[in-house]
């Protein structure tokens, strides 16, 4: 892998590794840029030889800090709380801190965004105490790259005709993973309620797909990194695309403090503390902030200046605002044989009726 | 009866657990309890209790998982489990154990005068001692430190010849292929 100098000015720095850093690392390199990416977290074990492993009890408390997939609370602790009057609160929040982020321990969704979610805000007007607003860009400008990355990256799922179902120019590139008991059980009770269940669509191969091997089904998705490359994540899809131009350089273990700027405001590179903790100022032209909901705000209000006093990009002072995060709600139930939940992937099935096609249309109080 | 058996305790505990996979794999759990009991009569090193401390330990992790028709705490060595956990990466609830088995020596002379050690008391009056302690932080530590043990695989000590695994018929296997579960042609057309 080609190494530059700190002091080499490269085109573009990305911050973070993830589902964006992956891709713009990838897509930059191979636009013939030169480019470092650096990703807080280490090198996973697609860097080493031996494959990741199920046990749950190392996965949770793994032995070396190098082990570790997820952010740990403890080296990088987040607080919340709703509004500046609060006091704020020790939370749990974890990402994805590998090469390859979120995108190496998530369970793999990868739906697209409905047509009528890039103008929300049109549809339902203003809500008072929100930063609601439109994307903007449209589904219709989106739609050609949503099929790029589909088939780049690998997706398992089924295209489905219908108004609840994001139109697609092409179908998934492989097909939808086998429906477990629970998916086949809600199916059918959902059914009873004039319901749709369709199968998850996943960043989970289902047959072998541009030389990874197919899903076996281990059960170990969500928290685990994939010991068959099966899940598509970046550190398996478009990191070593990235790395093979000979253009683009990944440092893991480089935990990013400010992204700096001259007099004039412009970038100037990332100052970032490397794996000895010792404070390092990488050169660039540009950078790209793709480090997760959470870590890109606060990387934004970090990086203060006597030009940008509250920060980067936030001249409208939202930046670390309204964040939402996935909300997260189950129910369990005793059947009278063997589900054998442990198999397979973790969402299996998903009901499309809560997800309204034009929200002026339907009620959000029927979601669940 | 009065004390729940573990049947009850992994169906309240457990979702999705099936009685009937219990039912219908009870000759190969007996097996497995007779080998895990044989197993389980021979002292192991220890590396952070004292022998008298694990006795009192393995008497509480008999009674949050108690050998009844399968294999419990005892025989799945959770005790060893939790011994090894806390020279690693449970270090830091060495003090809760510590303090925790000093107090229940001390509750356990309050309460029975006449008996000398936790582990030396009868199954009731063990029963009666943790029902007293089962909120404090060393009887909830030792609780959610059993289950581990008792699920956790067998490469942390606990969980001897699998004994929590095929309790709860989790196949230890690197791949599956569907069907999965029993119900997953359920939404087949053809069904």
């Amino acid at each position: 892998m080609i190494q530059y100098k700190p002091t080499t000015e490269v085109d573009f720095v990305v911050i973070g590794s993830g589902a964006a850093g992956g891709i713009m690392a990838k897509e930059l390199a191979i636009a013939g840029f030169s480019v470092v990416v650096l990703e807080q977290g280490g090198p996973g074990a697609y860097g080493h030889e031996q494959d990741y492993n199920k046990d749950e009890l190392l996965n949770m408390y793994p032995p070396k800090p190098a082990d570790r997939l997820m952010s740990d609370p403890v080296r990088q602790p987040n607080t919340f709380r709703r509004n500046d009057k609060e006091e704020a609160v020790r939370g749990t929040s974890r990402y994805g801190c590998v090469l390859g982020g979120g995108t190496v321990t998530y369970g793999g969704s990868s739906w697209r965004h409905l047509p009528y979610e890039f103008n929300e805000a049109t549809h339902e007007g203003a809500i008072a105490g929100t930063g609601f607003a439109d994307w903007p860009v449209t589904y219709e400008e989106m739609e050609p790259y949503y099929t790029k990355a589909e088939w780049e990256i690998g997706i398992s799922g089924l295209r489905v005709d219908s108004p609840l179902f994001a139109p697609m120019s092409k179908p998934y590139p492989v097909p939808p993973l086998p429906m477990k008991s629970s998916g086949a059980l809600l199916k059918v009770a959902a059914a009873k309620l004039g319901l749709t269940v369709v199968p998850n669509v996943a960043a989970i191969i289902s047959q072998p797909y541009q030389g990874r091997s197919a899903c076996i089904g281990c059960g170990m998705c969500s928290g685990f990194g994939c010991q068959v490359k099966a899940r598509s994540s970046s550190a398996v899809t478009m990191i070593p695309i990235a790395e093979k131009t000979g253009r683009c350089e990944i440092r893991t273990y480089s935990y990013v403090r400010e992204i700096s700027v001259d007099n004039n405001g412009r970038v100037t590179g990332a100052i970032y503390f490397d794996a000895q903790y010792r404070e390092v100022f990488q050169k660039s032209k540009a950078v790209v902030l793709s480090a997760n909901g959470l870590e890109s705000p606060r990387l934004l209000l970090l990086s203060k200046s006597a030009r940008y006093p509250d920060g980067l990009a936030n001249a409208n002072g939202v930046v670390g605002k309204y964040l939402m995060s996935g909300n997260v709600v189950d129910a369990s139930g005793l059947f009278e044989h063997p589900l054998n939940e442990f198999k397979g992937i973790v969402s299996g099935a998903a009901i499309l009726d809560y997800v309204p096609s034009d929200r002026s249309e339907a009620s959000m109080a029927a979601g669940a | 009866m009065n004390q729940p058996s573990r049947r009850s305790f992994l169906i309240g505990s457990t979702s999705g657990l099936s009685s009937i996979w219990l039912a219908s794999n009870w000759s190969g759990i007996l097996d497995a309890k007779a080998h895990a009991q044989q197993a389980a009569r021979q002292p192991l090193p220890l590396a952070f209790f004292t022998k008298e401390q694990a006795t009192d330990v393995d008497a509480m992790t008999s009674q949050i998982i108690p050998t009844d028709d399968t294999p419990g705490a005892h025989e799945a060595r959770c005790v060893y489990f939790i011994d090894r956990a806390l020279t690693t990466f449970l270090r830091d609830s060495q003090p809760v154990y510590t303090q925790g088995l000093k107090d229940l020596q001390a509750r356990t002379k309050e309460l029975f005068p006449s008996a000398s050690k936790f582990s030396g008391l009868t199954s009731a009056q063990q029963i009666q001692l943790l029902t007293a302690i089962e909120n404090t932080p060393f009887f909830t530590t030792v609780r959610t430190h059993t289950i581990t043990g008792m699920f956790a695989s067998p490469a942390h000590g606990g969980n001897y010849s699998k004994a929590g695994w095929k309790l709860i018929g989790f196949e230890d296997t690197l791949d599956f292929k569907p069907p999965f579960g029993y119900y997953d042609a359920v939404s087949k057309p053809s069904r």
